[in-house]
């Protein structure tokens, strides 16, 4: 039995190591990955809570929800990086700065 | 609608149902039947509804008539005891005129016509006596005076009849006018012209709005009660067929100024009261004295209704308003009486005479004489309702005509002057009623048939027969209203009747001249009466009877002071300037000239003064606009500018150290948002 405490490091981790990626990367793919480790570290969060306290059932229920709607999103994520691409001729998120003001 | 309602609309609607009838209906046969019967459901719906006013309450039908700005005016019916006692009597003399026309008007061509217009004037004067809206009831009024006009005009052949018409017309338009400024003086000063919301809401410290009212409404009164100097139509309206004379004189025309005083006399000021009484004691005393010379029967009468007018006004003026009011209703049923009396009697006379006998005149009291053997039961109610004109002892005049006199009599006591003038003058034309009263009687009923005597005329001679039923009937059964059990059960109870009790007006206590009032009228009608009786009937005082008969003051009397000759001056002066200034050569020239200088003066003033003042007022106008737009240009958007400046400086304050990537500002976002995590973490 490995205790509740480990679950939330253990997610706290991974949306901590999600975060740097998608602040610091310049690649807009792998910046998409780094949102994709902070969502399922939310969901490490919902399933933990639903196994501490089995009241809540929905919890698991609501992952996997979570789970679906991140696979959509990743397809318009993807989608709308290969527009930029197409727009920008690069995936440099440092080059994609033209909306700032002057 | 409920019942009561329904019969009450009956009642007033059935005169002028029948009215359209007749206006419809193409012959004259049967008219008389339709009218009489539409009169009679009237008179016994009349019954019932003073049966249920006198016990119960009055009946008001109300409904939403125009609206003028904000102010809604509701045209109203209220039958109060006053109204349901007067539409009683107005129905059951109109009853009487009817029957008695069918047997006086027949065959007259326009046989339909006459009826048409009886039951018209009926039913406008139950619109007066009904109407709680003020100009409701001046439409009323107007349709009477309408009515009258048709009515004593109605032989429209014969000149004088027009002329007597047109009098009547032009004389009561003056009182009306009077009438007019009242009703606007109470609107522009209480802002309502219902009588019932005005009796609640005149304030009588408000002086000068009452004086007009007052001095509007008496004109009103002297217009159509034909009070002095309004007076002459009266006696030409005698032109009308004699039945009408009937119901203008005792029902209709007169009783509408009297109505009209008794029902406002909450605004009447004192003053404006002892107006309405010197007016009315003038008049008493005029027409009682012109009454002592004429020779035409129904001139007699006219003139005796003048003066019994003029009673009335006494009783508005002494403030006993209850006494005119129950005069007026005695007067209407012996003075219908009188007037139908004298209806059969012209119209037997006519019957006397043939064509040689040339200046015969059937309404000249001259050529009757010795009635009495002829027309007996005519004879019998015309001598008793003759009796209530007098006012003996037994009849409804007497305790009417006491009623006014006591009050008189109570103001007199006070010792004011003006106060015994007026009771003199009562008294004095008291004693000329009884006089006239005495005259006529013998004239007519007893004596010589006068036209017996005429030389050529007494070869043709026809005796004078008694007329058909349906005109002695009427006269009788009037005759029988004119004793005093109707009204009261002892026939010297003159203050507290029960008409008098039921009707609630004001009135005045004459307990402490009761008996003094009853002995000084038994008294000075004794003594016309017994004065006449000596003159006419024993033959005495033949000389001094021959000398007033050429002195002037008979003149006087004849001419009924001569009121008219003033009139009639008074309009041949204004016709004889008018012609002067005609006949004065250039006399429009200089009027031109001076229409033409004053409006060069008028252009001038226009040119100089005025347009100043409108150029002035446009400069003003413009240099005010410039500062308006000023002030909104500099204050205003100065303003609202300020507010967007400010709000992007803040902007710039969060926005700039964001930096310029997008992983910063999520960054700084994240950031930004723990802090606010971190603050409601720990507050």
């Amino acid at each position: 039995m490995i205790p509740f405490s480990y679950y939330m490091l253990g997610s706290a981790f991974l949306f901590c190591i999600g975060l740097a990626i998608a602040l610091t990367k310049r690649s807009a793919i792998v910046a998409l990955m780094g949102v994709e480790l902070m969502l399922n570290a939310a969901n490490v969060n919902l399933v933990a809570f639903s196994h501490r306290d089995p009241s809540f059932g929905e919890g698991t229920a609501f992952s996997i929800f979570v789970i679906v709607i991140a696979a959509a999103e990743v397809c318009v994520a993807l989608a709308l990086i290969i527009r930029l691409f197409q727009h920008f001729r690069s995936v440099d998120l440092h080059k994609v700065n033209t909306l700032k003001e002057e | 609608m409920n019942f009561l309602e329904t019969i009450t609309s009956i009642t007033l609607l059935s005169p002028l149902i029948g009215a359209l009838i007749l206006f419809f209906r193409k012959e004259n046969l049967y008219s008389d039947k339709i009218a009489t019967t539409l009169i009679g459901l009237s008179v016994i719906g009349n019954l019932c509804v003073f049966y249920y006013t006198w016990n119960y309450s009055p009946i008001v039908l109300q409904d939403e008539w125009f609206l003028l700005g904000q102010h809604s005016f509701k045209a109203t019916l209220k039958i109060d005891q006053l109204s349901s006692m007067l539409l009683t009597m107005v129905s059951i003399v109109s009853l009487f005129v009817h029957i008695f026309s069918s047997a006086y008007m027949q065959g007259d061509p326009k046989y339909k016509k006459y009826f048409t217009l009886l039951g018209l004037f009926t039913f406008s004067m139950f619109g007066v006596l009904v109407s709680d809206n003020l100009i409701m009831l001046y439409l009323f009024w107007e349709l009477v005076g309408f009515c009258s006009y048709m009515l004593i005009g109605f032989w429209r052949e014969k000149n004088e009849a027009v002329k007597a018409a047109k009098k009547a017309f032009v004389l009561n338009r003056i009182g009306d006018a009077g009438f007019m400024v009242a009703i606007i003086t109470l609107y522009s000063t209480f802002g309502t012209v219902s009588i019932e919301a005005l009796s609640t809401e005149v304030d009588q410290l408000q002086i000068l709005p009452l004086y007009i009212v007052g001095i509007g409404v008496t004109m009103a009164a002297m217009g159509k009660s034909a009070q002095l100097p309004l007076s002459v139509w009266l006696p030409d309206a005698m032109q009308g067929p004699t039945p009408v004379s009937a119901l203008i004189h005792a029902a209709t025309m007169v009783a509408a100024g009297i109505y009209l005083l008794a029902r406002c006399f909450f605004v009447l000021p004192v003053e404006i009261q002892l107006l309405i009484g010197i007016i009315g004691g003038l008049t008493a005393f005029l027409g009682a004295f012109s009454a002592l010379s004429q020779n035409d029967i129904k001139r007699i009468l006219a003139y005796s209704t003048i003066s019994q007018l003029g009673y009335m006004m006494i009783g508005i003026g002494v403030g006993d308003p209850e006494a005119s009011v129950f005069h007026l209703t005695t007067h209407a049923f012996f003075k219908a009486g009188l007037f139908l009396g004298a209806g059969s009697i012209i119209h037997s006379m006519h019957q006397v005479s043939c064509d040689i006998c040339k200046g015969f005149d059937p309404q000249d009291i001259r050529w009757m004489g010795n009635l009495k053997q002829y027309m007996p039961k005519t004879f019998i109610g015309f001598s008793v309702c003759l009796a209530g004109l007098m006012g003996l002892p037994f009849t409804s005049g007497f305790l009417s005509k006491d009623a006014i006199l006591s009050s008189l009599l109570v103001k007199a006591s006070t010792g004011s002057w003006e106060w015994i003038f007026l009771a003199l003058l009562g008294f004095t034309a008291a004693a000329f009623t009884a006089f006239y009263s005495i005259r006529l009687l013998y004239q007519v009923f007893f004596g010589k048939l006068g036209i017996a005597n005429h030389k050529v005329c007494k070869d043709c001679l026809v005796l004078p027969k008694e007329v058909n039923v349906r005109m002695t009937m009427p006269v009788i059964v009037l005759g029988t209203f004119t004793l005093w059990f109707f009204y009261a059960l002892s026939p010297f109870e003159t203050s507290h009747t029960w008409l008098q009790n039921g009707l609630s007006l004001a009135t005045v206590d004459t307990g402490s001249v009761h008996t003094l009032g009853l002995f000084l009228s038994i008294g000075v009608v004794a003594l016309g009466a017994g004065g006449a009786y000596l003159i006419y009937f024993k033959d005495a005082f033949a000389s001094l009877k021959k000398q007033l008969k050429s002195s002037s003051l008979h003149k006087l009397s004849y001419n009924f002071a001569y009121l008219d000759k003033g009139y009639k001056l008074g309009v041949k002066t204004t016709l004889f300037t008018a012609n002067k200034l005609e006949n004065i050569p250039h006399a429009d020239e200089y009027f031109v000239g001076v229409t033409i200088h004053t409006s060069e003066f008028v252009r001038g003033f226009d040119d100089k003064v005025v347009d100043f003042f409108v150029k002035l007022f446009a400069v003003v106008n413009v240099v005010f606009g410039h500062m308006l737009a000023w002030f909104d240009k500099v204050i205003v958007d100065g303003v609202v500018t300020l507010l967007t400046k400010v709000l992007s400086i803040f902007g710039d304050v969060f926005r700039k150290p964001q930096g310029e990537r997008t992983q910063s500002m999520i960054a700084w976002s994240i950031f930004l948002l723990l802090i606010m995590v971190l603050v409601l973490w720990f507050i």
